[in-house]
């Protein structure tokens, strides 16, 4: 705590008691509200990293070392096998890399195509006017409402007949048919932008289509980059789709991968395992951090506006 | 450049609403034309259909020799100023200005040319690498000026374009989009619910009132010979005092009209011009009498004192070149559609003053006259009201009363020279 030192030049004329202790006061309940705060905060936090601290552990640990303790141990190890992690990359039963590329294939494959379809289905909901454009979004709301589970199974038999099955196509292929959450998303932030620019352009010439790319489009970064970041996200967690589509281990994504070598090497490489999970963690975190700022801004205005 | 015509269009939106009404207008090749009325008189959607932005409902629409109702914007050529000026925000000013240029694949050095050119007329030659939200409203007003201007289009189209700036900045701007309009030469409609806008920009002045035009003419037109009650007390600031008076014959012979307890003489030479009068001796009709027709009798050398008002000052105001002097007459207010209208544009207040004063049978009058004038808050004063350049106008239809004699644009007082 600091304490103002008084000028020694100006010696109390008029003593004024009472008023500075209270002043004091207040200063130290301020600051030990805020060291209250932030150590709950950090309890909070601990409490959620509590179980990394513990795939950090393993992952640190020697092949024999036993993983599975009574009492678990958490992030302070004595074990420092920091090649694991490179173990993990190069190990010839899980080709790490290739899966990491596949991944990212598919991922910005979905990114494309979702930022394609759903802003210029959002286009004409949110600027133009057209016979039957309320009950065609009532509709596509209405899809959102449909289990996900309800779609497995026949969505499964319709790609299997078009032959599609053990390929990426049907991992990439729906986004380019949009996705109701987004196209709703992107269209009520279409509506927050002023309809006199869609006019202006316009009188200036600009065709149907070139007000969606030259005018709309640049101004829907924000909102584009929070349906961006979902996908990524979505797609590099997502277990399903490729484990339903995916036979070939050339073909596998991270999620499946992992999976697999769960399954496959059981007790032996739990090590290579944990240290493989963690990497694969870097990029969603890189993204999230990366766009953070624009993302919490894209959302915060979403809100606002939509 | 070319000459904008309307032939009896109107606009009817799907919920039934008419817009415009059978509107007719040209507006000639290099000529700013001002349409004018209260919010929601149809004037911006008149604009808009002549931009392609709304359809017409019927009627036909010229532009130069064509006839545009089919057209897109792009194909009727005419650039618009918006209200919002409506720039790209992602855009440099550069890009803004350029963009119709490069969707019309202008060759590029053309293009620069032009757009340095149209910079260069605005005075916004160094702002053209920033976006529009670094401008100010002045600057973001030029740029929007700026996108019209490079076009070289057949017509201008600027629906309110002052109305977001400041009152300094908006009579700075008006002058100078009279000089780029005068130097270009372009044909120009211009939208405004300013009076005092319309009066000074245009060279002809179109009112408006719920989707209907009511008079075309020059400002001088308008301000003389206004061809209804709605367009004498919309042009004009401070607005013309509008009486419910009784016009009955005078001991002498002539013509006066009873005002309450008052009484002012009409001159033989007004009767003259305005034969159709004769035909309300004994009716009550609307008397109206501009601010500035009206002078402190002490003042007015030569007046005819059948024309003076005794009246009780409530309140003056000293504008230094001038007195503003209200005071009230014992004579009703006149209450048609066309003053409930009005008042009713400039908000709840002047409606709930007009409906008191009707209650009570009495109208507050404002005098402009001159700063010699003695007249003061709370004492008495008379004012001398000017008789030969008064208006009447029939209750029932709101017209104004002349006469076949009377061609619209000339007035009574020749004498004045103005």
């Amino acid at each position: 705590m600091k304490t103002i030192p008084r000028a020694p030049e100006a010696p109390p004329l008029v003593t004024v008691p009472a008023a500075a202790p209270r002043a004091l006061i207040r200063r130290v309940t301020a600051v030990a509200r805020e060291i209250g705060w932030y150590l709950a905060m950090l309890t909070v936090c601990g409490f959620i990293l509590l179980p990394v601290g513990w795939m950090l552990t393993a992952a640190l640990k020697p092949d024999l070392a036993p993983i599975y303790t009574i009492t678990p141990q958490w992030f302070p190890t004595h074990f420092w096998h920091w090649d694991n992690f490179y173990r993990a990359v190069v190990d010839p039963l899980f080709p790490f890399l290739r899966y990491t590329i596949n991944t990212l294939f598919v991922v910005f494959a979905n990114i494309l195509g979702i930022l394609i379809s759903c802003s210029l289905v959002a286009y004409p909901f949110a600027r133009m006017r057209f016979r039957g454009r309320e009950p065609l979004f009532y509709v596509l709301i209405i899809t959102m409402l449909v289990p996900w589970q309800a779609l497995v199974v026949p969505q499964f038999f319709f790609f299997y007949h078009l032959g599609w099955y053990g390929t990426y196509l049907p991992l990439i292929i729906p986004s380019f048919g949009g996705n109701a959450f987004f196209i709703f998303l992107i269209r009520q932030y279409m509506r927050s932008i002023p309809k006199e620019l869609d006019e202006a352009a316009r009188v200036d010439g600009l065709s149907y289509f070139q007000i969606y790319w030259r005018i709309l489009l640049p101004l829907c970064v924000p909102v584009l980059t929070v349906c961006a970041v979902f996908t990524f996200i979505w797609n590099w967690n997502n277990l399903l789709g490729p484990l339903l589509y995916l036979s070939n281990n050339s073909q596998f994504t991270i999620a499946i991968g992992l999976a697999n070598m769960f399954q496959n090497t059981a007790n032996a490489k739990i090590n290579l395992l944990m240290a493989a999970n963690l990497l694969s963690m870097i990029p969603p975190a890189i993204v999230f951090l990366v766009i953070q700022k624009r993302l919490i801004g894209g959302i915060a205005t979403l809100g606002l506006k939509g | 450049m070319a000459q904008v015509v309307l032939e009896n269009v109107t606009k009817t939106f799907a919920d039934g609403t008419q817009a415009v009404q059978a509107l007719s207008l040209i507006v000639p090749d290099g000529t700013l034309m001002v349409l004018v009325g209260p919010s929601g008189c149809g004037k911006t959607t008149a604009l808009r259909m002549i931009a392609g932005l709304e359809q017409v409902t019927s009627g036909r629409i010229c532009i130069g020799d064509r006839v545009v109702n089919e057209l897109t914007p792009k194909e009727r050529d005419v650039a618009m100023v918006f209200q919002n000026y409506a720039l790209y925000p992602h855009m440099t000013v550069y890009q803004n200005i350029a963009l119709s240029l490069k969707i019309r694949r202008v060759p590029r050095t053309e293009l620069e040319q032009r757009v340095r050119d149209a910079a260069r007329i605005l005075e916004i030659e160094e702002l053209l690498k920033r976006r529009p939200r670094e401008l100010s409203g002045g600057q973001r007003q030029r740029v929007a000026m700026g996108r019209a201007i490079v076009r070289h289009p057949q017509a201008f189209l600027m629906d309110e374009p002052l109305s977001n700036l400041d009152a300094k900045l908006r009579v700075q701007m008006r002058s100078e989009i009279s000089r780029i309009q005068r130097d270009l030469g372009v044909t120009t409609l211009y939208v405004t619910h300013d009076q005092t806008e319309a009066m000074t920009l245009g060279h002809q002045v179109a009112v408006m009132r719920n989707g209907v035009l009511q008079q075309v003419g020059t400002p001088q037109d308008l301000y003389r010979a206004p061809a209804n009650a709605f367009v004498g007390a919309f042009i004009g600031s401070p607005a013309m005092n509008m009486l419910e008076v009784t016009l009955a014959d005078d001991d002498g012979g002539g013509l006066m009209a009873q005002v309450g307890s008052h009484r002012l003489r009409v001159p033989q030479d007004v009767l003259d011009l305005r034969p159709a009068l004769s035909a309300y001796i004994g009716r009550r009709l609307a008397l109206g009498i501009r601010p500035e027709d009206m002078e402190d009798a002490a003042l007015a050398t030569g007046a005819d004192e059948g024309s003076f008002l005794h009246v009780a000052v409530n309140h003056h105001e000293d504008m230094g070149s001038e007195l503003i002097v209200y005071f009230e007459l014992d004579a009703p207010p006149v209450v048609t559609e066309d003053t409930r209208d009005l008042a009713a544009d400039q908000g709840a207040e002047a409606v709930r003053s007009l409906e008191r004063q009707a209650r009570q049978q009495r109208t507050t009058v404002i005098a402009r006259v001159s700063a010699r004038s003695k007249a003061r808050s709370g004492e008495t004063a008379t004012v001398h009201a000017d008789m030969r350049n008064a208006y009447f106008f029939d209750l029932a239809t709101g017209e104004a009363i002349y006469g076949d004699r009377v061609a619209a644009g000339t007035r009574v007082s020749a004498a004045e020279g103005t």
